[in-house]
């Protein structure tokens, strides 16, 4: 290796000697070298003397042509051949692939916790991020650009994800209203239907389990004059209907019932309170003569849609939030459905350039809304599927777990949504729990408030007392839990949750038959 | 596509094997154990014969698992979007499944691919077994 190199130098040297040697002298180096070109410029001439045509055309003294700009009219007759640069033609990329897929980083080791929170977030569907893939590559164009072929290509997807999205809870596409998420869609619905009825109605209904969006854009509200109700829930979490046909009066604008609860799964019974609006909250309005339109009905279907079937008119709904990472699409996109038939009228939260329907302004993410839109397509196709699946492995982590220890609570209606479990374990704190279960990824209530070590303000509705509201774990099973996924997260609660046990006296003493809640605590 | 002409058996069988070869090369656990499990399902309710899938039969989920012979029937005619007329007869039905599923699995290689390209770490249940007699339980908590 080495003396070879030093063989291609000296052979190197023995060119450059060679040349000096054809021009002798030093100085006359330049001279020579510049005659030499002389005679190739000569030579090329001859040859190719086409393009040259022009320069010798000047030197000669004919015509020479008008400079464009010195022109009064400049008028393009053909395209003058375009020579572009470097990179204008593509190449082959040979073994780029290859390359890329050995050079993607190798692990050794599965470390990687289980991710059981379904209810918080999703995994974004691999054939969804396909769909996006064009519009954060080629397809940059601005939806609402209505004066060129890239704008045109961004809207007619939109439009496309939009009917997607319209067909996942069979309402119209025109009804559907990009927004950021199902909180802004909330905060809109709530917020600009009461204030746009501020004048006639001033009454809101909502529940004490529903999402923290929800119930702050309410207390809002209440801060700005509006009387709002907070209905209490039974203890499986299902509103009392009863409850709401006293609550609600003529002067009630807006009812907001989640469908599908984030924590503890339960289904209201949303047809059921779409017909009774219509009729005794239609009545009640009547009755007060206060130009008629019935109280709206806004459901929370972040949770439900994709999940299980919707249908907006048989539901009797009026406004719906929709989240797109809910059911495996992207985050930062959700939507609301408006009502077109009777219209729902509301202030928008957002004003500017007057898109979609003015409601919500500011440019769309056609990338987001093509994902969500794929995404709601395949919950669609899916739904029934994906649900089978679904309940298959609640029951099945349902029964590992309570075969092998005792005292666990099921929160919840048993018939609510397979997917999101709540499970107390009595006698083991929560926070301790997930500490030890550092490879499984669950949360003990919503995300929001997991930060917080107060306790779930959905299980206090329910009734539950402070320490098994502690005690609970949220299980949220989705499209990509497996059944190995399942048997090895409950063989670890019931590992730790034993061993936990083991070391409380708490459950010595309950083992003992001593109930807890005779014992006078010592301060 | 070749509209016009049914799949023939062997190209039926091609296709369900470069779905399954694709589907198990997605690098994360949970794509590639669920793209598994829904290509089996897709073509077994759809290909195999009415008679022989059961309503009630809990097949296994893990797409490894051989148990279940039966089609889960819950599965929607998968690939087969709404939009489109039913088919009329079952040669008819087959072809536009074939056509459908051709289309989806270009969607599902490339998203295979772009998974590979973003390899995470692996999951927990992914580690080889290990025979421990006793003893290692003190590790969790």
């Amino acid at each position: 290796m080495l003396a070879s190199s030093i063989r291609s130098t000296a052979v190197r040297s023995s060119r450059s000697i060679v040349r000096s040697e054809v021009c002798p002298s030093v100085a006359s180096t330049s001279r020579c070298l510049s005659t030499a070109s002389a005679t190739t410029n000569s030579t090329t001439n001859k040859v190719n003397d086409k393009s040259n045509l022009s320069q010798t055309a000047q030197k000669r003294g004919f015509a020479s042509p008008t400079s464009p700009n010195s022109m009064a009219t400049p008028v393009e007759v053909a395209q003058p051949d375009i020579k572009a640069g470097l990179g204008s033609s593509q190449g082959s990329g040979k073994n780029l692939l290859n390359s890329v897929l050995s050079s993607a980083p190798k692990y050794a080791d599965a470390n990687r916790p289980i991710y059981l929170d379904a209810q918080s977030t999703t995994p974004v569907d691999p054939r969804v991020l396909d769909k996006m893939l064009p519009f954060l590559t080629n397809q940059y164009g601005n939806p609402h650009s209505r004066t060129h072929a890239y704008g045109w290509e961004s809207e007619k997807s939109v439009e496309e994800a939009r009917e997607e999205i319209a067909k996942l809870i069979g309402a119209d596409a025109k009804e559907i209203i990009f927004t950021s998420g199902a909180t802004e869609s909330n905060n809109m619905s709530i917020k600009g239907v009461a204030q746009f009825y501020k004048s006639k109605k001033n009454h809101i209904i909502t529940t004490q389990t529903e999402h923290k969006c929800v119930l702050d854009s309410c207390r809002k509200l209440q801060e700005e004059g509006f009387e709002v109700t907070y209905l209490p829930v039974q203890s499986n979490g299902l509103i009392d209907m009863a409850e709401l046909e006293a609550a609600l009066r003529p002067t009630t604008s807006i009812v907001s019932i989640m469908t599908v609860n984030n924590e503890i799964g339960v289904i209201q019974p949303i047809k059921e309170i779409g017909q009774l609006l219509k009729t005794k909250g239609a009545e009640l309005s009547k009755q007060a003569g206060r130009g008629s339109s019935k109280p709206f009905f806004h459901t929370d279907a972040a949770q439900a849609a994709g999940k299980i079937p919707l249908d907006v008119n048989e539901m009797g709904i009026d406004l719906m939030s929709l989240s797109s990472h809910k059911l495996y699409g992207p985050k930062g996109i959700g939507a609301c459905y408006i009502r077109r038939r009777p219209r729902v009228r509301m202030e928008p939260l957002i004003n500017g350039g007057g898109q979609e329907r003015g409601l919500r302004s500011g440019t769309l993410a056609p990338p987001l809304i093509a994902g969500f839109g794929e995404a709601a397509r395949l919950a669609r196709q899916e739904l029934a599927y994906d649900h089978a699946h679904i309940s298959r492995l609640a029951e099945r982590l349902r029964n590992n777990i309570t075969a092998k220890i005792t005292h666990v609570l099921i929160n919840g209606d048993p018939d609510g949504y397979p997917g999101c479990q709540n499970l107390t374990f009595q006698y083991v704190e929560g926070e301790s729990l997930l500490m030890a279960l550092k490879d499984v990824c669950l949360s003990s209530g919503s995300a929001c408030t997991s930060a917080s070590l107060e306790p779930s303000y959905v299980l206090r509705a329910l009734g539950l007392d402070d320490a098994n509201a502690h005690s609970s774990l949220r299980f949220g099973i989705g499209r990509f839990t497996t059944e190995e996924e399942i048997d090895y997260v409950s063989e670890k609660i019931i590992s730790v949750v034993t061993k936990l046990r083991d070391m409380s006296p708490l459950w010595e003493m309950v083992q003992e038959g001593i109930d807890l809640s005779t014992i006078e605590w010592s301060g | 596509m070749t509209g016009s002409i049914a799949p023939t058996r062997r190209e039926i069988l091609t296709l369900y094997r470069q779905y399954l070869t694709t589907a198990k090369s997605f690098s994360s656990y949970n794509f590639r154990t669920y793209f598994l499990r829904r290509s089996r399902d897709m073509f077994r309710s759809n290909l195999v014969l009415e008679s022989s899938s059961n309503p009630s039969s809990s097949s296994a989920s893990s797409p490894f698992s051989k148990s279940s012979a039966q089609a889960v029937r819950s599965s929607p005619s998968a690939m087969v979007s709404s939009s489109t007329p039913p088919p009329s007869s079952r040669e008819e039905k087959v072809k536009l499944f074939y056509q459908q599923a051709v289309d989806d699995l270009k969607v599902l290689q490339r998203s295979a691919l772009i998974n590979r390209m973003y390899e995470g770490e692996k999951l927990v249940v992914e580690k080889p077994k290990l025979v421990v007699v006793g003893g290692a339980e003190g590790l969790n908590v």
